[in-house]
């Protein structure tokens, strides 16, 4: 509850226009920097080596079993809907989400935030909010960039270098992705954002101002991420099929 | 502030930006929102069963779908379906609409048509939607295909029994083997058993029936396992003609209970060839007359079945 | 100068000095840290960017005009934790005097300047910046006031 008034709180900052001065705005450009850009060339590799194994799995066990016109379902339900949104959110929750319940953390205990509330700096636009936007940039970009990249690996799986079969794969995998079925794993994905930066923040500030407490933040802030992330997946799958 | 930070980070929002608005727009066209859709106009006397989004499918695959029902000023049901450009081609002016109910999954509105070369469907007019069988109760359906499946089971029962290897029909067949391997001559010794060359005919031409129509129902057997369940078939083709099965079977299996007998007789018959000389005549009429209505039963039976050529079982 | 008998006294005393609104007055204090992740003079521009929408450009030069006011204009980029206690204190000053509030109080410069003769270098410091800021007050405890009084 108390989360949800504090991420209410931050999109009331987000879309103040006022909030973005020239150190808010290189701010946000610093948290896209570390969380999206930065590790976008290491979870493509990543993303694109398990795509391949698995539809190379799919493909090969389905030809087996004569079940060749289901690997195009699979791979949109199965690999696009779920398995990499959860790949990319877990790599954004174990790269930043633990930085930033860190960062935040020791900020709050070291006082950095008083110094900031002495100075009429509002750690909400300066601090909280970059870091939010930067996570859910961070996580539609890598779940939306490692499901193209999945696709045309499909592709390349199903058809090899023919491309002339082209048209007809993408005609075929765009029956398969009705609109709300888009805008449902977008939606997904935003939420995956904002829960591996949320939560970590308000977990960050919750401690008392201990030094030794830190540690026990971000375990702390860890465990309701990843609660959080199961509970997304759970709730969606439940959504999707019932 | 670093430079190239800026740089990288703007590429990159840049980048996925286009990427992802790309792959929507791409995506919008493949599934045809850039598509010009015509909207055509069916008419039946309710929309029972019919749902807007329900596909509207030529030759298996789906073209359009119903995008609303209305009443109309009649007081019929009106059903708008809007179906793309690209695909209206397959509508023509004398095509038929049916409500498609499968046994199994979801119903469909199936667009027919018989001559591809006749003017477009016009949009502005209304044309009727036959909903046929769309009222067909399947669980009354189901049973009395149960009560058919069974008793088709009793016919193949039947039909092991006397092709079992010992049964009657394999001992009349060894017998008679035996018997022409003892016949010298055209008709050697059962001319001179059976007196004339008449009667030594009549015998082969029995057994000969008993063979061909051991085959006849073997393979309608078959038909019926085939068709009963199939896309298109009994079920789909009409109740009356399932109603009027069971009596048939049970006739078949009469029938059958006959030969049975009369197969016996025969296998007595061949194995005391001399006592039996006497029934000779009486048996061949017998066995013609069975065989007379099996047969016919089985030309009706094939009528009923639409997948199947027409009865071709030839009488004696 | 504000002389403060014991712990409560001085924290009284600061309390006073902030005012209701706890604005009246910029703080320069053991307890109000500098961002640990900002250089020097991002530290003391992002008041001018944030207050004034004053863009990068130019709250960093004021910034670095403040910082060479001081005579630590070349720890400019450097961050908290490679600056000595001297050039921390340099830009916590600045970092007050870019808030423009009616009053600079310095909390217990003893503390944030251990390493030196403070006195000293805290009266050298103000002379240079006073051009920068229309008052200061210094709190520290009574018993430092010989301190002060030491000339060498």
């Amino acid at each position: 509850m108390a989360l949800l008034r504090f991420g209410f709180h931050l999109l009331e900052v987000a879309l103040t226009p006022r909030t973005y001065d020239s150190a808010t705005r290189w701010i946000i450009t610093k948290q896209i920097y570390f969380t999206a850009v930065q590790a976008l060339p290491v979870f493509l590799i990543y993303s694109l080596v398990i795509s391949v194994v698995l539809i190379q799995i799919m493909v090969s066990v389905a030809r087996d079993f004569g079940l060749s016109e289901y690997v195009p379902g699979l791979i949109v339900g199965f690999l696009l809907m779920e398995l990499l949104p959860l790949l990319s959110v877990l790599f954004v929750a174990l790269r930043s989400g633990a930085a930033i319940n860190t960062e935040i953390a020791l900020m709050h205990v070291n006082n950095e935030i008083t110094a900031f509330e002495h100075a009429q700096i509002d750690p909400a636009r300066y601090e909280y909010m970059p870091r939010v936007v930067g996570g859910v940039i961070s996580v539609l970009a890598l779940t939306g960039l490692s499901a193209l990249s999945a696709l045309l690996v499909a592709f390349f799986v199903i058809y090899g270098l023919d491309w002339s079969n082209l048209g007809n794969y993408t005609h075929s995998m765009a029956q398969l992705l009705p609109l709300t079925l888009v805008f449902g794993l977008i939606a997904k994905t935003v939420l995956y954002g904002l829960c591996v930066t949320l939560i970590p923040i308000k977990t960050g500030l919750e401690i008392p101002k201990r030094l030794f407490l830190v540690p026990v933040s971000v375990l702390k802030g860890m465990m309701r991420v990843f609660f959080a992330i199961v509970l997304i997946e759970v709730a969606s799958l439940t959504f999707k099929y019932m | 502030m670093n430079k190239s930070i800026q740089f990288k980070v703007g590429a990159f929002i840049l980048a996925a930006l286009l990427t992802g608005a790309f792959s929507f727009i791409y995506l919008l066209y493949e599934r045809g929102w850039f598509e010009h859709s015509l909207q055509y106009t069916l008419i039946a006397p309710d929309a029972e069963n019919i749902s807007v989004g329900m596909p509207l499918v030529f030759r298996g695959i789906a073209i359009g779908k119903v995008s609303s029902l209305t009443l109309s000023p009649q007081g019929m049901a009106r059903i708008v379906v809007s179906v793309e450009s690209r695909q209206s081609q397959w509508l023509r002016a004398n095509s038929q609409f049916s409500l498609d109910k499968p046994l199994v999954g979801a119903a469909k509105i199936r667009a027919d048509v018989s001559d591809l070369s006749s003017p477009l469907l016009s949009p502005d007019k209304e044309y009727p939607l036959n909903q046929g069988s769309g009222d067909l109760d399947i669980p009354a359906l189901a049973a009395k295909a149960n009560a058919i499946l069974d008793q088709l089971g009793t016919v193949a029962k039947n039909v092991a029994y006397m092709t079992r290897r010992d049964g009657e029909i394999n001992a009349t067949l060894v017998n008679a083997q035996a018997i022409t391997h003892k016949m010298t001559g055209k008709y050697g010794v059962a001319q001179g058993l059976l007196g004339s060359e008449q009667n030594a005919q009549v015998l082969m031409d029995s057994l000969q029936h008993t063979r061909e129509l051991t085959a006849n129902l073997d393979e309608m057997s078959r038909k019926l396992d085939r068709t009963v369940f199939d896309k298109g078939g009994l079920i789909d083709n009409a109740n009356q003609s399932v109603a009027q099965l069971p009596p048939m079977l049970e006739d078949i299996r009469a029938s059958l209970k006959k030969v049975d007998t009369l197969l016996v007789n025969a296998n007595g018959l061949t194995a005391n060839l001399k006592e039996g000389t006497d029934d000779m005549g009486q048996l061949r009429s017998e066995v013609d007359e069975a065989l007379s209505k099996t047969n016919q039963l089985i030309t009706k039976i094939n009528r009923f079945l639409p997948a199947g050529k027409p009865g071709e079982v030839k009488l004696p | 100068m504000t002389w403060c008998d014991d712990e409560p006294a001085r924290k009284a005393q600061i309390r006073t000095l902030l005012g209701e609104s706890g604005y009246a007055c910029a703080l320069v204090s053991p307890d109000m840290p500098l961002r640990v992740n900002l250089t020097a003079l991002e530290n003391i521009a992002l008041i001018a960017q944030f207050h004034h929408a004053t863009p990068w450009q130019q709250a960093s030069e004021q910034a670095q005009t403040l910082l060479d006011c001081t005579g630590h204009g070349d720890i400019a980029l450097k961050r908290d934790e490679d600056l000595s206690m001297t050039q921390r204190f340099a830009v916590k000053m600045a970092r007050a005097i870019m808030l423009h509030r009616a009053l600079i109080a310095i909390d217990r410069p003893a503390l944030m300047l251990a390493d030196v003769h403070y006195p000293e270098v805290l009266r050298a410091m103000l002379t240079c910046l006073q051009h920068e800021y229309s008052d200061h007050c210094v709190v520290d405890y009574i018993w430092n006031r010989p301190v002060y009084e030491y000339r060498k």
